[in-house]
């Protein structure tokens, strides 16, 4: 069986002309199959919601993919033309955006935007809309009398409620979740979470869940990745990575947000910025912030990727054949402050994202 | 319910206020209408005729300054604004009633044709931003909108009347026509052609900017891409998410544009002579034609105000969220 | 030339004088060579032409449309200000009798109204009557102090009353625009009536009206013969003063009234050959010193600063030469017109010359000392600086006002230019709140008396800070009013000729006011398609307006003619 969503070596940057592209996304490879939960976890800025935009065909100007593919059910999104692209959206991949208070059109009532939304997809009554709308509802636990009601006139929790309804109107095979519930608080969380579960058990689509919360991902997820300055810097299984982080990083995300119930504490290893993007450091892009780190190595070399395990995949020196996988406890402020940048650092070809090739 | 009346009560209020500082400023001036017709016509009017025109003007300046300011309220509320002192024994009311259709004709098409055509110009180069057509329209817009009324009306006048002769040096019909005549229409029609060209470029630029702006900032509104992410054609997500959203701001300043249609026009009424209620109240100030200015400024505050009042109850029909808050 | 004459012999005392002799008004044109026809056409910066053709109506000419004064209506005689001339109308001959307290009139026969009716001496009689029943009409105060009753005594006889000797008010009387009894005895309030169907006995009828254009037809009934030569007259209203220029530049028009900025270089340089201008002085722009304060109470300081003022460079500077100087005779405050009768010259020898160094003489002569280039007064203490007050934006008057600060400099007087709104500045006037202003003679006339009546009788006076209708500068002496009081009594040239001088003399030892320019008429005209217009050399008006009341406009439409 193929899988559903495969993005190859994908490249997408921020830029209104291509003289000026900064690159955000590097070099990322996901696959998801029918009906798998994929997590999607990391920093916010790290590119998270520009890779799912990327991935569900929805990436705008100033965004842009730079090199790679994006086949879903086989076929590359960032080459269908738009009448097509648009055909699938909501009908085959949908997305569900982060809470906020702006994601349904604040002038409309919201049976309208259902629709809309179905007539563009070739439902022809406005009551057939209307009755997928109402039982979309139910589908969310929604009062139906809502669907006549102005978006403002929803709690957070609710509204949110509405936009998953809206997005899952037509059974769409694969979902991407974007921070669905990062706004909200922890008990509308929880029965959003719950209430998007059964309704995967009922519809059986396919999900990428994006959130900073790691704790959240290991319950709901079957695979996470791990993306760090626009790349992935580890993918496993949802328990293996829960019981054992490989990558540094992914530890010290761990040890920030402890499972569900345990007591979140604060984390020394995260300590320190994310990297500028558009000038990330030479070699690792964690390095600065590494407690494992090399010196000599971490600082010039960019990371391999290597697979550790059947199914587990990790970008780290640590685990690269030709590098002692030895920690540096040593290094402390001093030595992180004297760390040179790109400038100092000769024929590094590593790391260079077509987009970046082009500026120079 | 109560947000009405509670915007009706302002709308009350401060045309209450209006009338009072309308009525206290001239007399806050020093001289009276007789002395000031004297002086304007600079020795040539008998002294003599000093009582005559007394008389004639109604003057009571023997009444309390209270009894004088209930007798004008009371004539203003009925519509009673006293005679110019320019054109005795001509009514205020009938002078503003003559200029008034001209320029609410005028500027009033002028400004519904801005604000059409530059919002929808705005909202165009909004969606395609970057391309050509916006990298032309936003310093086109910016160019338009800082470019003096006055000078763009003499050079529009220079260029289209004096040079090519396309179009009627001044004026607002040819001499002795009416609205009654077909050639007295297009008369009308010609001789409102510089103007009102003048006065939508003038304003156009206002809207595109606006238009642009607003639309850009919503189109990164998540409402925006989520309406993307539905798989809507480009065209609704244009018209009934981005432009229907953007347009409130523009909406506004649309509403207190059509208010200030009478200060808007001066410029445009003195250069191209046109015989709008502007250039009355221009030539009210310097023939120093106190009840006609105030009867003007009467005319200009109401329909600042009115335009105001009628902005809000549409802003109510355009925008559910401000519903909200009127109705609690 | 004798230019005053016939305005000497119309007040003649006791004398009834056989008038009606020349019946048309002076032109220079032979009859033969004259073309009829043609419509002339009068443009001016009005912003609407009031639809009103009420020539009763109190505020005159800006309530009235063009032409209500001027084609439609007529007065009894016709006094040109600049000549002194006087063309009869609707009168024919008049007498004073009676002590000087009785005028009878004799009106024109064969004259009808525009309706078909005869025109008499009642109708005279109700229009004077008519006014004192209505006081909001009586703009010229007839009946407040002077007229006991006007009646008519025959078909052809009208007799004035007066309550005392009052000949002063004759340009007044005869001026006095007449109005059909059968008509308006029938309206209510003829104050604000629009008189939308006028019967007149003028040369035009009203043909069309809109509120940018008004159009005359050629009144064929017309009594005096041969005239007009005009087919009709049309007046358009342009919004300003350029566009009226332009349009009788390029022909769209023939003629305007308007103070153009140096009107030899903007005006006739564009067209030599039919561009031309005529602004005839009839009254002066005088700089009027506040007489009731110090230093301006002194005599011989007015004197002083007058003679370090050089006219000459203020009507320049100005008025580019369009204009003249006040200087020679016009220095007793008379206009040019009235110098040769009015001004003997042993009087006028008496004024003083421009001689800044004699001011300086002067001003030491009484204690003051020019020190560091400041006046210093006899007490030791520097002069304030002055301001010299003009209205907002009178490009004209700042220029005089810019250049009487530095003509005043040698003197060690020092002025700023003040400029005050139209309102402001007319209050000032009257309440005395200034120390120097350029303003104009009020109400000139036929003879020096009008303007001297209003710049120097009590009656119009009033302490600095209460209200003074003209005497602004606050100059009254007993001999003046006594002179003044003279003329208006008698109908004795010679007694009115003496009266003035004694005025005249005063004057130029006192210098009340400054005389600085003339104060003209602004007649603008394109000879393109019509001649027969007014000029130095045919005055048979004073350049008036093409809408004034009165008679003076009403003779450029019976004399203008094609070409
Ligand atoms: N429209 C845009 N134009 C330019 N830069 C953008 C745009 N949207 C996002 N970015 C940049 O891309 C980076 C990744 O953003 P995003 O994908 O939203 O991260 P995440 O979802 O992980 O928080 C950020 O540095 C952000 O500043
Ligand atoms: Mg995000």
């Amino acid at each position: 069986m193929p899988p559903l969503l495969e993005v190859r070596d994908l490249y997408i940057g921020y830029g209104w002309d291509e003289r000026n592209v900064t690159t955000i996304v590097r070099g990322v490879n996901l696959t998801v199959a029918p009906g798998e939960v994929v997590g999607l976890a990391g920093e916010s800025g790290c590119g998270k919601t520009t890779l799912a935009f990327a991935a569900a065909g929805l990436l705008e100007p100033p965004g842009r993919a730079l090199a790679g593919q994006v086949l879903f059910e086989g076929t590359n999104l960032l080459e269908l033309p738009p009448e097509q692209l648009r055909a699938l959206h909501l009908a085959r991949i949908s997305m569900v955006f982060q809470a906020s208070m702006n994601v349904l059109n604040p002038v409309t009532r919201i049976r309208e935007q259902f629709k809309d939304a179905m007539k563009a997809h070739g439902v022809g009554s406005a009551d057939e809309a209307s009755a997928r709308a109402k039982e979309m509802f139910a589908r969310v636990k929604l009062p139906e009398r809502f669907l006549d009601a102005y978006p403002h006139q929803l709690s957070g929790g609710m509204r949110q409620r509405a936009v998953i309804a809206l997005a899952l109107c037509l059974e769409p095979k694969l979902v991407f979740l974007d921070e669905p519930t990062t706004a909200l608080d922890v008990v509308v969380q929880r029965s959003i979470i719950q209430m998007l579960n059964d309704l995967r058990h009922d519809l059986g689509f396919g999900v990428v869940f994006i959130t900073h919360d790691l704790s959240l991902l290991v319950e709901i997820a079957d695979r996470i990745a791990i993306m760090y300055a626009g790349a992935i810097v580890e993918e496993a299984p949802a328990q293996l990575l829960y019981q054992g982080p490989e990558h540094p990083y992914t530890a010290a995300l761990m040890s920030a947000f402890p499972p569900v119930g345990g007591k979140r504490k604060r984390l020394e290893g995260l300590a320190g910025q994310p990297p500028d993007l558009r000038r990330l450091p030479p070699g690792c892009a964690f390095a600065p912030r590494c407690t494992r780190f090399i010196q000599g190595t971490c600082d010039t070399v960019a990371p391999p990727e290597v697979r550790t395990t059947e199914g587990r995949r990790v970008s780290c020196h640590l685990y690269a054949e030709t590098v002692p996988s030895r920690p540096l406890p040593e290094a402390g402020p001093e030595a992180l402050g004297s760390r040179g940048n790109g400038a100092r650092v000769a024929g590094q070809p590593i790391g260079l994202s077509p987009g970046e090739g082009a500026t120079n | 319910m109560r947000y009405l009346a509670r915007r009706l009560g302002l709308l009350l209020l401060t045309g209450w206020a209006a009338l009072t500082v309308n009525f206290v400023l001239p007399r806050l001036m020093p001289g009276d209408p007789i002395q000031v017709m004297f002086a304007r016509f600079q020795g040539r009017l008998n002294p003599a005729a000093a009582n005559a025109l007394k008389i004639a003007f109604g003057l009571k300046t023997n009444q309390s300054i209270f009894a004088q300011y209930f007798t004008y309220l009371g004539h203003t509320l009925t519509g009673r604004l006293g005679f110019s002192l320019t054109y005795f024994p001509e009514k205020v009311t009938t002078l503003i009633g003559q200029a008034l259709p001209w320029t609410l004709g005028l500027v009033g098409f002028a400004t519904v044709v801005a604000f059409i055509v530059g919002t929808a110009m705005g909202a165009l180069a909004a969606w395609h931003r970057g391309s050509a057509l916006d990298s032309i329209m936003v310093p086109t817009g910016v160019m338009l909108s800082a470019m003096p009324v006055f000078w763009i009306g003499l050079l529009v006048l220079y260029v289209f009347a004096f040079k090519l002769g396309w179009f009627p040096v001044g004026g607002g019909a040819t001499g002795g026509q009416g609205l009654a005549s077909v050639s007295g229409f297009g008369a009308i029609i010609s001789h409102a052609a510089l103007p009102a060209i003048t006065l939508t470029a003038v304003s156009l630029g206002g809207y595109i900017i606006l238009m642009r702006n607003t639309t850009i900032t919503v189109l990164n509104d998540d409402f925006v891409k989520f309406a993307r992410a539905k798989g809507l054609p480009d065209r609704v997500v244009a018209s009934r998410y981005a432009a229907r959203n953007a347009i409130l701001p523009n909406f506004t300043s649309f509403a207190l544009a059509l208010g200030f249609v009478v200060a808007g026009a001066i410029f445009i009424e003195y250069v191209f002579d046109y015989p709008g209620i502007a250039y009355l109240l221009y030539q009210a100030v310097t023939s120093l034609d106190y009840p006609l200015m105030q009867g003007i400024f009467l005319v200009i505050v109401l329909g600042v105000l009115i335009a105001n009042f009628l902005a809000d109850l549409l802003y109510v029909l355009l925008d559910p969220r401000i519903r909200v808050e009127a109705r609690s | 030339m004798n230019k005053a004459s016939r305005s000497l012999a119309l007040l003649a005392s006791g004398a009834t004088v056989a008038l009606g002799l020349a019946v048309a008004p002076v032109t220079s044109a032979s009859a033969s060579s004259i073309r009829y026809g043609g419509v002339l056409k009068y443009v001016s910066s009005w912003t609407t032409i009031p639809d009103n053709f009420n020539p009763l109506n109190p505020a005159g000419t800006g309530g009235t449309a063009g032409g209500t004064g001027s084609l439609l209506y007529e007065p009894l005689i016709y006094e040109n200000v600049y000549t002194g001339k006087a063309t009869d109308l609707l009168a024919t001959g008049y007498k004073w009798s009676n002590g000087n307290k009785t005028l009878t009139l004799t009106t024109r026969t064969g004259v009808k109204w525009s309706d078909g009716q005869p025109f008499s001496a009642a109708d005279v009689a109700f229009t004077f009557n008519y006014v004192k029943k209505y006081p909001a009409l009586d703009v010229n105060g007839f009946w407040k102090s002077a007229l006991a009753s006007v009646t008519a005594t025959g078909p052809n006889t009208v007799v004035f009353q007066f309550r005392s000797p009052q000949t002063s008010l004759f340009p007044q009387i005869v001026g006095q625009e007449i109005v059909p009894q059968h008509v308006w005895s029938k309206v209510s309030n003829p104050v604000t009536f629009a008189n939308p169907h006028p019967v007149g006995t003028g040369p035009f009828l009203l043909e069309s009206y809109s509120n940018t254009q008004v159009s005359y037809v050629k009144n064929p009934h017309y009594w005096m013969p041969g005239r007009p030569y005009l087919a009709g007259v049309t007046m358009q209203a342009v919004k300003s003063n350029a566009t009226a220029q332009l349009l009788v530049m390029n022909g769209a028009a023939s003629f305007t009234y308007d103070a153009i900025t140096d009107p030899g270089r903007s005006f006739v340089a564009h067209n030599k050959a039919f561009n031309h201008y005529w602004w005839p002085v009839t009254n002066l722009n005088l700089l009027y010193l506040n007489n009731g304060a110090a230093p301006f109470n002194d005599a011989f300081f007015r004197k002083a600063l007058a003679m370090t003022i050089n006219v000459n460079a203020v009507a320049v500077r100005a008025y580019f030469g369009a204009i003249p100087a006040a200087s020679g005779a016009l220095r007793a405050s008379v206009t040019p017109g009235q110098v040769h009768d009015w001004v003997p010259t042993s009087v006028s020898s008496l004024g003083w010359q421009y001689n800044p160094s004699g001011a300086v003489k002067l001003l030491e002569s009484h204690g003051y000392k020019l020190s560091g280039g400041s006046l210093q007064a006899p007490d030791g203490k520097p002069l304030p600086t002055f301001n010299i007050l003009v209205g907002a934006g009178w490009s004209d008057f700042i220029s005089m006002a810019q250049t009487i600060g530095q003509e005043l400099l040698p003197l060690g007087i020092h002025t700023t230019v003040e400029q005050e709104p139209y309102s402001t500045y007319a209050s000032s006037a009257n309440y005395g709140r200034y120390s120097m202003m350029i303003s104009w003679g009020n109400n000139a006339n036929v003879t020096p008396y009008y303007m001297y009546y209003y710049l120097f009788h009590p009656n119009n006076s009033a302490p600095i800070g209460k209200f003074a209708s003209t005497n602004w500068e606050r100059y009254t002496s007993p001999a003046v009013t006594s002179a003044l009081n003279a003329y208006a009594r008698t109908t004795n040239l010679a007694i009115q000729k003496s009266a003035m001088a004694t005025i005249e003399k005063e004057v130029l030892q006192n210098v009340p006011v400054i005389p600085l320019t003339g104060r003209p008429n602004f007649l603008d005209y394109s000879t393109r398609s019509f001649v027969g217009w007014p000029g130095p050399s045919n005055p048979y008006n004073s350049g008036d307006p093409g809408d004034g009341f009165g008679g003076g406009g009403e003779m450029t439409y019976l004399n203008v003619h094609l070409k």
